[in-house]
């Protein structure tokens, strides 16, 4: 069961939100434990075991690390919570046929990053209810973001207050609007951009790569680019807004990536919650840029392989992650000496070279990536019964599609929602949005292809 | 607190609980076919599924008249004179319609030899009942006619029919053969001397046949045998397409698609090659 089904959306949400706020706030941060581990069991009824052990494993290596900062203890807890993620996400590369436990990234994320935070003296209590809140949270298990623990001690719901009964339901209910503006938002960008989107690009895949003209390859890889923003952003989006809906604060995971100014600045603004734990985890403690310009390279180098080989293990997530490793390298050391030039050269990179190494990201085999690269740069003519005029069909029947994709790309929308944002025609925008998700995934039954009708 | 500052809260749990009401409401009446599981089922979908096929908590349950069509016969026709396929070159299309589904489309975008001369009338999702029912034409006016309606206009001396991967999560063969009867009397009413060529429902690949509880060749196959009846050999002609684009074990060649349901753009011209060769003169 994911967000996108009408079963969780109209149902469980509704009745859970209900319990969750009938009940007085010190017994709120268990409901939301039971609820989320109910959820996990209904989609891992087997992993369900492998997400508790770590938790359990977590909690006790974080009562020592509380008494005693060891090194010794954190790096016990690194290992173990590394080695579990490799595991899983290597067994497929040993010939182990191992299905990856759901949301398995995320929670070791949450775990590594916990011991570590509270080794540094940013957590200063250890407490079982809290912790597994954060590793087990639902609106977060399946597909993050990376939260803070922070967030969890933030939530405005758990703690008694001065307020009266009366504030505090307006509260409340001021909370569940603002979370529900950004879940509809949310579910409209993944449902009506980004699995639309989706089935353009599963046209072209169809067509076959070396059929497509090249307008279309572009087309594609703009298409596919959209496609992974909304979708990413849309789920994050509705991810935030469950949190909000709960009493945490707003979580940023996408800040208008695509009007960056240069590939490190996309990669700060994309999934920016990932970036960030890589930085605070990875980064800094390598010694980011203090210890002078190679060991930085070298710093940069090692963020990169681990991002590329998180993201997968086939050799095009080398290529993917080893790109954008060189461009973020020559945009730091060199471009950025010549100001003009950069700023000029940084937002092609993004508007450019993004979506191109979204197409590798895209593309695993690696006769197929040479065979699509050909086709955007067609300098070997390898193309076999191209249609010239393809891309004009495609944009026929996604013209719709690709619109509301750039147009919520526009930075401007944004400012103009945080605006306005509880202005009557705002506010029946969203409604509008909101239903046209739902009957769009009534018809769907929430899996994009079954657009596809042929 | 302004009710601005929850409107979109109210507006939603209100309109929520409205559909809600209506889909119960009305579950045993209009809505019966689209709670599938009582349990599973939400009402909202329910009545979300209802309305992309137009029927409303107003709409009047029909039981479904089988439409007459008026067929002109001619009364000429040599009746036991059966029709032996020749080899023809692409002229041969030069009078010809093809109707149908997303791999028709695919046909008139990838094969130039039969786009350049041919008409096609081709949409993705298109299904027999769609071609008898509906006006799904769309002229260079935009505006949209049935196929009676454009082939009194346009005509044509070979019409290609292929249809029937999207029907087969609909009614059955016997349903499916009915319809398809339906639109080739529509054909012959309008083009009484028109040759019509029923192409089979071209077979998905072997991984797909496997995985797919729907879109398989097991269901494909019951579809081309009920279809390959409506051949008279005089008239109306079933080519077995399959025979052009199968493996060796009788699904779709894995080489030629990329999808396991269409051919890929480079793969059509074993469909063409094998249109050539089952011409009628």
């Amino acid at each position: 069961m994911t967000f996108f089904d009408l079963i969780f959306i109209f149902r469980l949400v509704p009745i859970f939100l209900i319990i969750y706020y009938i009940l007085p706030c010190n017994c709120r941060a268990w409901l939301l434990l039971v609820a989320s581990i109910g959820f996990y069991y209904i989609n891992e009824p087997v992993y369900i075991a492998v997400i508790s052990a770590a938790t359990l494993i977590n909690y006790i290596l974080a009562k020592f690390l509380s008494k005693k900062k060891s090194k010794v203890i954190l790096a016990i807890g690194v290992i173990i919570n590394c080695s579990c993620l490799c595991f899983f996400k290597g067994a497929s590369s040993f010939g182990l046929n191992i299905v990856i436990p759901l949301g398995v990234s995320y929670y070791i994320f949450k775990m590594i990053s916990y011991l570590a935070d509270l080794y540094k003296g940013k957590i200063q209590k250890v407490e079982l209810i809290n912790m597994a809140n954060y590793f087990f949270m639902f609106p977060q298990i399946i597909s993050g973001p990376i939260a803070r623990y922070d967030y969890v001690e933030s939530n405005v719901s758990w703690t008694k207050n001065e307020k009266s009964k009366k504030e505090n339901f307006c509260a409340i209910l001021l909370q569940m609007e603002d979370g529900l503006k950004y879940f509809a938002m949310g579910l409209f960008m993944k449902v009506m951009i980004a699995d639309h989107l989706s089935v353009l690009w599963n046209d072209i895949k169809t067509i076959g790569y070396e059929s497509i003209s090249t307008p279309l390859a572009w087309l594609g890889a703009y298409s596919y680019s959209f496609e992974l923003y909304f979708d990413f952003w849309g789920y994050s989006l509705m991810a935030a807004g469950l949190g909000v809906m709960l009493g945490f604060p707003f979580i940023r995971n996408f800040d208008q990536p695509y009007f960056s100014k240069s590939i490190s600045e996309f990669y700060r603004n994309w999934h920016s919650t990932l970036g960030s734990w890589f930085r605070d985890y990875v980064y800094f403690p390598l010694g980011g840029n203090r210890k002078g310009k190679l060991r930085t390279v070298f710093n940069l180098f090692v963020v990169w392989t681990l991002t590329g080989l998180w993201h997968g293990q086939t050799f095009n997530f080398w290529i993917w992650a080893g790109a954008i490793f060189l461009i973020i390298t020559i945009e730091k050391f060199i471009l950025s000496r010549f100001e003009k030039l950069f700023m000029v050269v940084g937002r092609i990179n993004v508007m450019v070279i993004i979506p191109i190494t979204w197409v590798v990201f895209a593309i695993h085999s690696m006769k197929a990536l040479r065979v699509y690269m050909l086709r955007l740069f067609p300098v070997i003519d390898i193309s076999v019964a191209v249609n010239k005029n393809d891309y004009l069909y495609m944009l026929q029947d996604y013209w719709l599609y690709l619109v509301m994709a750039i147009v919520f790309t526009i930075p401007a929308l944004t400012g103009f929602y945080k605006k306005h944002k509880n202005n009557v025609f705002t506010i029946f925008v969203i409604f509008a949005m909101f239903w046209i998700s739902i009957f769009s995934l009534a018809n769907s039954a929430g899996n994009p292809f079954m657009y596809l009708r042929f | 607190m302004k009710i601005n500052s929850i409107l979109l809260l109210l507006l939603t749990i209100i309109s929520a609980i409205a559909i809600t009401v209506v889909g119960i409401v009305f579950r045993t009446t209009v809505y019966t076919k689209y709670y599938t599981n009582p349990y599973k089922t939400t009402s909202i979908g329910a009545v979300f599924q209802a309305a992309s096929d137009n029927i409303f908590p107003w709409s009047k349950i029909e039981v479904e008249e089988k439409k007459t069509v008026t067929v002109t016969k001619k009364t000429n026709k040599k009746i036991n004179k059966i029709k032996k396929y020749v080899s023809v070159d692409n002229s041969y299309f030069d009078d010809a319609l093809f109707i149908g589904d997303s791999r028709m489309v695919g046909l008139s975008q990838y094969c130039q030899d039969i786009d350049a001369r041919a008409t096609f009338y081709a949409k993705k999702s298109l299904s027999i009942y769609n071609i008898r029912d509906d006006k799904w034409i769309e002229t260079e006016d935009g505006e949209e006619i049935s196929l009676a309606e454009a082939l009194e206009t346009n005509h044509f001396s070979k019409i290609y029919i292929m249809v029937g991967i999207n029907e087969l999560g609909r009614g059955d063969e016997v349903d499916f053969r009915e319809a398809y009867q339906d639109v080739i009397n529509q054909i012959q009413a309008a083009e009484p001397d028109a040759y019509i060529f029923i192409n089979s429902i071209m077979h998905v690949s072997g991984e797909k046949n496997e995985t797919d509880e729907l879109y398989n060749n097991t269901n494909i196959n019951i579809r081309n045998d009920a279809i390959k009846t409506l051949e008279d050999k005089q008239n109306i002609f079933y080519l077995n397409i399959n025979e052009a684009v199968d493996d060796e074990e009788g699904n779709l060649d894995a080489e030629t698609t990329s999808d396991g349901v269409h051919l890929k753009g480079a793969c059509y011209e074993p469909w063409h090659e094998y249109l050539l060769s089952h011409g009628v003169e």
